[in-house]
């Protein structure tokens, strides 16, 4: 069947690389024999474990900003009536199809000349910050925007009628129903965080490398296989967290 | 048209007097609300007593709607003045206001159970746990939803959804209860039965209740007086029984029931009687105490409704003041039958609605000939426009 | 949505004073739109206007404005006529629109057929394809390396055929770029189609058929029209992040298979030519937002694209 067919091309650069993290040849990609050490090794690789660090700690910063800050503007385009709504609407799907490429050398013009004028914005952790919150905001937003859609309107209107102030009204009603949205824009950007690369590449200094900045100039070089150990790993964590994401997905639903 | 403001004053003096309450529950004076240069409301006022039912009658659409949302806070008027029990509250928001509404889609909370819905308001008001749990099994009890109190809203059906905003909203013990077309989503016989259920939950609680429908016989059977609003206007307000009989605009006439409408000329205008040269010929009818003056030579609207014109068999000779028709339509309801006559002078069209009281009345056909009777003063209304 | 509630969305009001409403709409809506303002639109006019300056030192920009670095794109270098930027573009515009095209063909029997299963198949199918979605682009980028090495038995098939030379592999290549971009793609446009293939109201194509139309009638007039929405939205998700590629070029292609991506890199980051690089991005920014204002003529007034 076509599909299976299809299926199985999807998959193939993922098979091989884990078929490979088991490969022992240390160069090449003949098969020579079953092995583990690859795995062993990471524990003591320093520059494998700082680079996840890196990404993980820019991940959480950047997810924490750009959740809080696209989920107030996905609200106030859903829930309020203001002048230039629907062109701010239309505007924020630009930068989810702009090419990362030019977000980033725009950055990087944008974060030199801050240099040059006030000191600021040294290309490293706090760059890369800021310019993975900037193309985080529009998707949280919009996945805000289009979760409140279902929200029935009238159920503010109705906490206000029977006493509850503006306050009351957001911590009891507004939240618990927007939650949903909200951890599903949080997800999205944390995982677009975790993956990116040019942004991050054309955004980093010395010392700031992220996992996938690593494994590009692995991949350049020539794999090491500790890398193909290391991709594994990724693409279990990410296999497993899809796979959780829509199990609690069913389970809210059903 | 007469003057809104004249038509309510008189009967806010009548609804005071009846009510017997020197401060009236509820009343909105000079309201004024425009959307986006479409007039919504227009200087409507109107003065509601304790423990009455009143309603809102209209055609659909959202004017109505606009005026209970300001009575409840949730709008702000362009102009004029809400008080309750006398205190302006115009400005008080909604949160603060004395009053609840029972929202048309009903705007349960989807993320908390029955119980936890009812007590909402209760909680906000930072009661103790105990005296909540009492108010709330007691409004559950009156609502009959007391075994529901574990469910959620999306496990309920349109009439239980219904009871659980009632009883939402009464736990709070308002002092007005504002109701916004409740009944409209549920089948005719739901429809029936919540009607006297909350019929009776009014009488039982004494609590002000103001509906808001655009079901007549929903605003006939369960009100004590009844406004009906047209194009952000009240054109009037009164009981039932007086708006139905006694029609002061077009629109009343044919809004409530329906009704035969006879323009005309008038020819003598005395006192209490005129007399107009209408299709009909010459008519004789009777004004109201309070209506305007009429004098020779105005132009005015006699109306007289289907079930008080006779109809008699076309036999023997026409008298003066009758006149001879031919059926044009029958329908037949059971315990009556509506008759579509065209009258052979003039052309004239006429619905007549007849009591099914023998065989003769129960098996009319169309193309048949009857003779109708001549109207009595009584029958005939003087419309206003 | 209750009786009437549409209308009633429209003549609602709100029991707030005006200086509240714009309190609460600047206070929500204020803080991300000007961070965006700030850290998206700013640098985008910025790199405009550094497209219009002269080339200081490495990584600086000086005046005199100048229309050089255009006019070296459009390949009027100081050494007279040189086709090697031009031809740049029109590798990627190209690289671009087949990897669109190769994935739509192959996207639509997918998402047809993940439509036909049942429920917890469906999900499970799904979320097949997601996985590879959220695993990095990277790693399933080097990964054909791997599979395209010259010892790879896909090299060796492909040579045996006479595809290539005997002891070269697939990889470096543009078969190589090609392959990966539509295996990494796919899943983009797969989604889209797939939400928009879910709505389809099969009781026209029955209606099609009833009327005596063969199966590419029943596609083209039935079906096509229906799953419009889904097909451009998957199209421009393709089409416009692979014209800006770099990395699968980089690492796949060779000198031969270079891109806008590629050249935008080089001038950044080698040569620290930045008008010319900005140039380069400024161009293919246009060509992003001509193709985004055809969609939104084409989607007038549609809801915003389901993104998970």
């Amino acid at each position: 069947m076509v599909a299976l067919a299809l299926f199985l091309f999807l998959y193939a650069p993922i098979v091989a690389v884990v078929v490979f993290s088991f490969n022992a040849a240390r160069f090449g990609t003949g098969w020579k024999g079953f092995t583990l050490e690859w795995y062993a090794s990471l524990p003591g690789n320093q520059v494998a474990l700082a680079a996840a660090w890196n990404t993980f700690l820019l991940a959480l910063c950047s997810t924490a900003i750009a959740t809080f800050l696209g989920t107030l503007l996905g609200y106030a385009l859903r829930r309020y009536e203001f002048p230039g709504r629907r062109l701010l609407g239309r505007l924020l799907h630009v930068p989810v199809f702009v090419p990362d490429i030019i977000m980033a050398v725009s950055l990087l013009i944008f974060f030199g000349l801050v240099r040059k004028w006030c000191g600021l914005f040294e290309l490293g952790l706090g760059t890369m910050i800021v310019a993975h919150v900037t193309f985080q905001i529009p998707f949280v937003a919009i996945v805000v925007r289009s979760r409140l859609a279902g929200l029935d309107p009238w159920l503010e209107e109705a906490a206000h009628d029977l006493g509850a102030n503006a306050w009351q009204t957001f911590r009891k009603v507004t939240l618990p129903l927007m939650l949903p949205g909200v951890l599903a824009g949080a997800m999205l950007a944390f995982t677009m965080s975790l993956d990116d690369f040019v942004v991050s590449f054309f955004t980093s200094g010395p010392g700031s490398q992220t996992l996938p900045i690593l494994i590009y100039g692995s991949a350049r070089r020539g794999i090491t296989p500790d890398i193909n150990a290391l991709s594994t790993l990724i693409i279990v964590l990410s296999a497993l967290a899809t796979v959780g994401v829509t199990l609690l997905q069913r389970k809210r639903e059903g | 048209m007469p003057d809104a403001a004249e038509v309510t004053r008189s009967d806010t003096r009548s609804a005071e007097a009846s009510a017997g309450a020197p401060t009236p529950a509820v009343e909105v004076t000079g309201v004024s609300r425009a959307f986006a240069g479409v007039r919504a409301l227009d200087n409507v006022s109107l003065a509601i007593g304790r423990g009455e039912f009143f309603s809102l009658l209209g055609p659909s659409g959202c004017r109505k709607t606009t005026l209970l949302r300001i009575i409840a806070g949730l709008d702000l008027p362009d102009s004029g003045e809400v008080r309750l029990a006398g205190r302006e509250v115009t400005h008080t928001p909604a949160h603060r206001r004395p009053v609840n509404t029972v929202f048309q889609s009903y705007a349960l909370f989807p993320h908390m159970s029955v119980r936890d819905n009812v007590a909402f308001g209760l909680r906000m008001k930072k009661l103790p746990a105990p005296e909540i749990d009492r108010r709330v099994a007691e409004a559950m009890e009156k609502t009959s939803i007391a075994e529901l109190a574990s469910r959620r809203p999306t496990q309920l059906s349109g009439g239980q959804r219904q009871r659980v905003a009632l009883a939402r909203a009464l736990v709070n013990e308002p002092e007005v209860l504002l109701l916004d077309e409740p009944l409209a989503a549920l089948d005719l016989k739901l429809r029936r039965q919540l009607q006297i259920e909350l019929h009776s939950l009014q009488r039982r609680l004494g609590i002000t209740f103001i509906l808001v429908t655009h079901d007549q016989e929903e605003a006939l059977a369960l009100s004590d007086r009844i406004a009906v609003v047209h194009a952000g206007r009240i054109e009037q307000i009164g009981q039932g029984r007086d708006l139905y009989e006694r029609p002061r605009t077009r629109f009343v006439a044919q809004f409530l029931g329906t009704c035969n409408l006879l323009p005309g000329t008038v020819r003598e205008a005395s006192g209490e009687t005129i007399v107009a040269v209408t299709a009909l010929g010459e008519l004789k009818a009777v004004l109201t105490a309070d209506h305007r003056k009429l004098s020779t030579g105005d132009p005015c609207t006699l109306a007289v409704r289907p079930e008080k014109i006779i109809v008699r068999e076309a036999r023997g000779e026409v008298r003066p003041g009758e006149y001879e028709a031919s059926i044009m339509d029958v329908v037949y309801n059971g315990p009556d039958t509506d008759l579509s006559l065209q009258l052979r002078a003039g052309g004239l069209q006429l619905q007549v609605c007849c009591l099914n009281a023998d065989a003769r009345a129960a098996n009319r056909q169309p193309g048949q000939s009857l003779i109708v009777t001549a109207l009595p003063p009584e029958s005939l209304i003087v419309l206003e426009d | 949505m209750p009786h009437g509630a549409r209308s009633i969305q429209v003549l609602r009001g709100e029991a707030l004073s005006a200086r509240q409403r714009v309190l609460r709409i600047l206070g929500a809506a204020g803080p991300a739109s000007l961070w965006l303002l700030i850290f998206f639109l700013v640098p985008l006019f910025l790199i405009v206007g550094v497209s219009f300056l002269s080339r200081g030192e490495f990584g600086t920009v000086e005046r005199p404005w100048t229309i050089e670095p255009y006019r070296r794109l459009a390949g009027y270098g100081l050494l007279g006529f040189d086709p090697l930027h031009p031809i740049i573009l029109a590798r990627s515009l190209a690289l671009g629109a087949g990897t669109a095209l190769l994935c739509l063909l192959c996207a639509l029997p997918l998402a047809f057929f993940i439509a036909g299963l049942r429920p917890t198949w469906k999900t499970a199918a799904l979320t097949l394809v997601i996985i590879p979605l959220w695993t990095n682009l990277l790693i399933r980028t080097y990964a054909w390396q791997l599979l395209l090495a010259p010892e790879g038995v896909l090299s060796r098939v492909a040579a045996t055929l006479g595809l290539i030379e005997a002891g070269s592999g697939l990889y470096p290549g543009a078969a190589a770029v090609y392959l990966c971009m539509v295996c990494d793609y796919l899943p983009f446009m797969v989604l889209p189609l797939y939400a928009s293939v879910e709505k389809l109201d099969w009781s026209i194509a029955e209606a099609a058929m009833d009327l005596g139309a063969n199966g590419w009638n029943v596609f083209r007039h039935a079906l096509l029209p229906q799953i419009k929405p889904g097909l451009f939205a998957g199209s421009l998700l393709v089409f416009l992040p692979a014209t800006g590629q770099f990395v699968i070029p980089d690492l796949l292609g060779g000198a031969k298979t270079s891109m806008i991506g590629n050249a935008i890199q080089q001038q950044f980051l080698a040569s620290g030519d930045w008008p010319f690089g900005s140039a380069i991005a400024v161009v293919s920014l246009g060509v992003v937002m001509l193709a985004l204002w055809a969609f939104s003529r084409q989607s007038r007034g549609k809801e915003e694209m389901d993104l998970l």
